[in-house]
């Protein structure tokens, strides 16, 4: 762990001129992220299915570009975006509202070890045994915005952590993007409201790279691809059977009986492996369609 | 006059010896039949009196009592016909009271009159013939259109009449007639089903838990939106449950004969039944004024099936449960108190949700309204469903590019195989399958190693699996190790089990 005052050096820069910047910032993980381009993706954690989709695929081809990307490693939106730059084997960090001890929500223990296992950082302004509060949540939100040069809300109800987070940004002077929703949608009157309130409305990633002006440099980022592919360790617990389903649910859901046919192997196998990686963690059933639990 | 002739009273499987006598007196031309009988025994009056008379004799009008002894039990049915009229046509001196052929005092009769002197076949004839010699009856004689029936039974003379004429010249001595023998071939004739696994295309989830029902004998259920396939698969399921015993078959036959279902013929396979959702409690758990087996009975050592499962009205539902639980059912009615053996497997089909399309993008239904439709099934009748499986939509094109599949006979082969292992286990036990077993002999049977228990403990804690999931997987995991020809219930097998409880699970209704 590494304790970085405000008046350190590698205390980001950015951070470090919002309105009221934490003292001291407890870090895991690879600190050369806090140098790098940093986009936040922030949403409900009751998210829609297809918020999820949306978030991880925003998540993806930001992180190909070589944009690291912030979120609150809460539930719903949070962990799809984290996931979806770890799929991407890009970077990314997760700014926690306790202590490093208490990680919240405890389901995302797995997100947390492979975000570390992939080269990517924790934050926290909270000693390593301090439990996780309200107010904490609020708190660290003005982290999530304050690290980075944008937010994205993918989704937002009226009243909202999320729309808190996209008020702080305003007042960080972030830009902050917005997904645009059908009016009735309830996880969509949060951002309609903050594009009225001009917000910028983006329907591709794309659009955001071009705001900050961050050009594609397909040499650089795979050069970059290959470093994290050499150490990736990410994987490095699962036996290779378990990384195959893994790698093959995380670009689709599928029913155990594709799955089976997919992997060519016998339905028995398939449900000892399924069960066996449900109980990890890694996966959940819902309904009749795996998926990877992000 | 007076003679006495026995017959056999069946209440339920049970069956009572009676004694049919008939006085014969002058006096004012007159026929009463006391001791009981029911409006089809009070009725025979008038086909005995037609059937004696288009066999050529005679009777002249004297006043006939007919005494069904003992005369607390109640008398129902045809059958009675045929000793009656033997009673009187002995007491007016047609018969021999002593025959070479017959010794009336270990001796029954049952059989139906026709007015024209022919006898006609009953229901319940197995059962009958079986009761009979529990109750040291050395021969009997019954229906020849019933003798296929009969010819499963051992340790009984039996004898089919085709008329009045006959009996009454076996009696006499001045025929002879063939004793009918014991006939296995129906037992050993191979069973023909017309549907096939073969015919079913992917779903190898689905199959794989058929298997493992039919396998173990667990009750399952099926999930799946309208068209997956749900009914097709488990009309399927018949031709790969394990082939019955002797003994099962009799039982089988037994309870059809009761309720008519036998058609001469000798049930040789496992009764797969699937009554329609409408079905009335007295139908199904079986009832009536004469109480008659209800479908579980029918299913007995067979299946029960309960399609589209929550469109059965719910005390129909509940009234499963006790039978589900003690493999049989006690019909008490104020006349009767009857018991019906009913083992059977459950299995139940149902839609995910209301509209039916749970898991696609076509529902419409929230996330409450899917959780409201699923508490249809109660609480107690879910705890009683060792398998939950969901069948999902097939892609069509899949379907035509897929490979060869099983058929039924590969997987009954197996299935065999694993009902054999149990069998042999449990010998000392009573119980017949995996499914059977009991909170004291699973700690004796199935013993979980501290793997298969931290598994267990995992389980708990991530798929907040409820307590009553427990003994399920165990009993499905036990079958699996069987599958495996595993003495020990390993980790993989408890994993696999855990699977099969896709409704249990914490996340099965996700974020809409």
């Amino acid at each position: 762990m590494i304790e970085l005052d405000i008046n350190q050096k590698d205390y980001p820069e950015l951070l470090r001129n919002i309105k009221n910047p934490p003292k001291k910032l407890y870090i895991l993980g690879n600190i050369d992220n806090l140098k790098k381009t940093k986009i936040s993706i922030i949403g409900s954690r009751a998210a829609s299915q297809m918020g999820m989709k949306r978030a991880k695929e925003f998540s993806k081809e930001l992180a190909s570009n070589g944009i690291c990307i912030v979120s609150g490693m809460a539930k719903g939106i949070d962990s799809a975006a984290h996931w979806g730059s770890l799929l991407e084997k890009g970077r990314t960090i997760a700014v926690l509202a306790s202590g490093f001890n208490n990680i919240y929500p405890r389901e995302n223990k797995f997100l947390y070890d492979e975000i570390l296992a992939n080269k990517g950082c924790i934050i926290s302004e909270y000693k390593p045994d301090e439990k996780p509060e309200s107010y904490k949540f609020i708190q660290r939100n003005r982290i999530v915005s304050g690290l980075s040069r944008g937010v994205l809300v993918v989704e937002a109800a009226y009243r909202s952590g999320t729309s808190i987070t996209a008020k702080f940004a305003t007042q960080q002077n972030r830009k902050v993007y917005c997904l645009p929703h059908n009016i009735e949608e309830t996880n969509g009157v949060g951002t309609n409201r903050l594009i009225k309130n001009g917000a910028i409305l983006v329907t591709k990633p794309e659009e955001i790279l071009k705001e900050l002006n961050i050009v594609k440099n397909s040499k650089s980022i795979k050069q970059e691809q290959v470093e994290h592919s050499k150490s990736n360790i990410s994987f490095e617990n699962m036996d290779n059977e378990t990384k195959e389903i893994f790698r093959t649910l995380a670009k689709e859901e599928l029913t155990v009986n594709q799955l089976a046919l997919k992997l060519n192997k016998d339905i028995s196998v398939i449900n000892i492996l399924i069960t066996k990686m449900e109980l990890d963690g890694l996966i959940i059933q819902e309904s009749d369609r795996v998926k990877i639990n992000i | 006059m007076l003679s006495e002739v026995k017959t056999i009273a069946l209440n339920g499987l049970l069956g009572s010896l009676i004694s049919v006598q008939v006085d014969i007196s002058s006096g004012m031309p007159n026929w009463n039949i006391v001791g009981l009988p029911d409006a089809s025994v009070k009725e025979s009056k008038e086909r005995i009196r037609v059937a004696i008379r288009n066999s050529n004799i005679k009777l002249l009008s004297k006043k006939i009592v007919v005494n069904l002894a003992p005369a607390d039990i109640r008398k129902e049915g045809a059958y009675f016909d045929l000793p009656i009229a033997i009673g009187i046509l002995m007491a007016s001196g047609y018969i021999k009271t002593k025959s070479k052929n017959i010794n009336f005092e270990n001796t029954a009769f049952v059989g139906e009159l026709l007015l024209n002197g022919k006898i006609n076949s009953i229901n319940g004839v197995l059962p009958i013939c079986i009761e009979a010699i529990k109750l040291g009856v050395k021969t009997i004689i019954i229906p020849k259109k019933n003798k296929e029936e009969a010819s499963l039974i051992k340790g009984i003379k039996i004898y089919g009449v085709d008329s009045l004429k006959e009996i009454m010249d076996f009696i006499n001595e001045k025929i002879y007639l063939q004793q009918i023998e014991i006939n296995k071939k129906y037992i050993n004739r191979k069973n023909n089903y017309n549907l096939d696994f073969r015919d079913v295309k992917g779903q190898e989830n689905v199959k794989r838990a058929l298997e493992i029902a039919a396998a173990g004998g667990h009750n399952f259920m099926l999930i799946g939106s309208p068209g997956t396939g749900k009914t097709m698969l488990a009309k399927r399921l018949p031709s790969i449950l394990p082939d019955p015993t002797f003994e099962e078959l009799l039982e089988i036959t037994k309870i059809h004969s009761i309720a008519g279902l036998v058609n001469n013929e000798i049930i040789n396979k496992r009764p797969f039944r699937i009554p329609h959702h409408t079905i009335s409690s007295t139908a199904l758990v079986g009832g009536g004024k004469n109480p008659k087996p209800g479908e579980i009975s029918l299913a007995h050592y067979g299946v029960l099936f309960l399609d589209e499962f929550p469109e059965f009205r719910k005390s129909t539902l509940e009234a499963l449960r006790t039978p589900l639980e003690d493999k049989e059912i006690i019909i008490n009615r104020l006349q009767a108190n009857v018991k019906y053996p009913c083992n059977f497997m459950l299995g139940i089909s149902l839609n995910p949700c209301a509209c039916g399309y749970y898991g696609t993008n076509k529902c419409k239904c929230s996330k409450e309204s899917v959780q409201r439709y699923l508490a249809k099934i109660s609480g107690p009748l879910l705890d009683r469903i060792d398998i939950q499986v969901l069948v999902e939509n097939i892609d069509y094109k899949k379907i035509i590019k897929n490979n060869k599949e099983e058929t039924s006979e590969q997987i009954r082969k197996r299935v065999n195989k694993v009902r054999n292992i149990q069998l042999e286990r449990y010998k000392k036990e009573q119980i017949f399958s995996n499914s059977d077993l009991m909170p004291n002999l699973m700690e004796k049977y199935c013993k979980l190693n501290d793997k298969c228990k931290s598994i267990l403990e995992k389980a708990a804690d991530r798929l907040e699996l409820s307590t009553r999931a427990y003994e399920k997987i165990i009993k499905v995991a036990r079958t699996i190790a069987d599958m495996d020809d595993s003495s020990q219930i390993k980790e993989n097998h408890l994993l696999e089990a855990i699977q099969y409880r896709s409704l249990d699970k914490k996340y099965y209704i996700g974020e809409k």
